[in-house]
């Protein structure tokens, strides 16, 4: 096995030792193991995250393999969930998992974040995403919020008493443009990196945005801090 | 006049950026109306960078902003 300054060589000019310290003893937990989370928790793997907890309950279908990292023919109907700690143990095995084969609820939610420093939101319903940002807020624990449709994407820090989730479906929307227009591959690419950017920057306490949200238009390569500061949610 | 700023898939057939004559008492549905966007497809609208309901009342020279709904993972 290599040792950690030759594993993480070509990180140290952009993450220092200090930093890397840091990420070594912290406990991310992403919820959702398909399109964004595939490229999340690869992403947390290689830049070295002491432990994964991932989640997830659903099974890899034909129509994933044209987006989600972890989907090959080979895991076809196989387990979301098993497939990603296949992939880190692969990856990088100094990282600790924890796998947890659940379909994330209001009720379940406490117990699956508890514990966590940071947590990454990667589902695909608006009403998981929304209450996960309330158990997040509610347990003092910072959250990263993605949500991808067709070429677009948007994320945001949310931290408690600052909530941006909620504010972002405002006419109760059960699906997003996704539902229409789905997702082409580089939409969870380039959104899972950003998130994954993101999720580094808050656990460094560098600088990023709070009080809004970016909006990520990939038809026009265009990333915009869209600020919603003075909400009453 | 107001400045109506479209994101999104609101920009499909429409410009990215819509300057509108400004009337007295409008409000974000007399924005949406003119447009062809329906309510329900609204998940975001801000005045002036702040978040807004669409029955709020709009003043000359604000900037608008509107997005549907993204929710995919």
């Amino acid at each position: 096995m290599s040792s950690p300054q030759e594993r993480y060589k070509r990180n140290s000019k952009t993450i220092s030792l200090e930093e890397q310290q840091v990420m070594a003893g912290t406990t991310i937990t992403v919820i959702g193991c398909g399109g964004l989370g595939g490229f999340i928790i690869e992403g947390l793997a290689r830049s070295g995250v002491g432990t994964l907890r991932l989640v997830d309950f659903d099974t890899f279908d034909v129509s994933n393999l044209n987006r989600q990292l972890f989907a090959t023919e080979h895991t076809i109907g196989a387990s979301k969930l098993k497939e990603a700690v296949h992939r880190v143990q692969a990856v990088n095995s100094t990282v600790q998992i924890e796998a947890i084969n659940a379909k994330a609820d209001l009720d379940n939610l406490p117990q699956l974040v508890q514990g966590s420093h940071l947590v990454i939101d990667a589902v695909d319903s608006i009403e998981v995403k929304i209450w996960l940002e309330q158990i997040c807020n509610k347990m003092n624990i910072p959250l990263i919020y993605g949500a991808i449709g067709g070429k677009y994407g948007q994320m945001a820090v949310s931290l408690p008493g600052k909530p941006v989730v909620a504010t972002l479906y405002q006419n109760g929307q059960k699906h997003g443009i996704e539902k229409e227009l789905g997702n082409p591959y580089y939409t969870p690419c380039v959104i899972g990196g950003m998130m994954v950017k993101l999720a580094l920057d808050v656990l460094f306490d560098a600088d990023y945005e709070t009080g809004g949200f970016y909006f990520i238009d990939l038809d026009s390569y265009m990333i915009n801090f869209i600020s919603t500061k003075g909400d009453e949610v | 006049m107001l400045e109506v700023r479209l994101f999104a898939t609101f920009r499909e057939g429409r410009e990215k950026i819509i300057m509108m004559e400004y009337q007295p008492g409008m409000t974000g549905y007399d924005i949406i109306t003119p447009l062809g966007i329906p309510e329900e497809e609204v998940a975001i609208f801000l005045i002036n960078g702040r978040h807004s309901k669409l029955h709020a009342e709009l003043e000359d020279g604000s900037v608008l902003a509107l997005f549907p709904p993204v929710g995919g993972g």
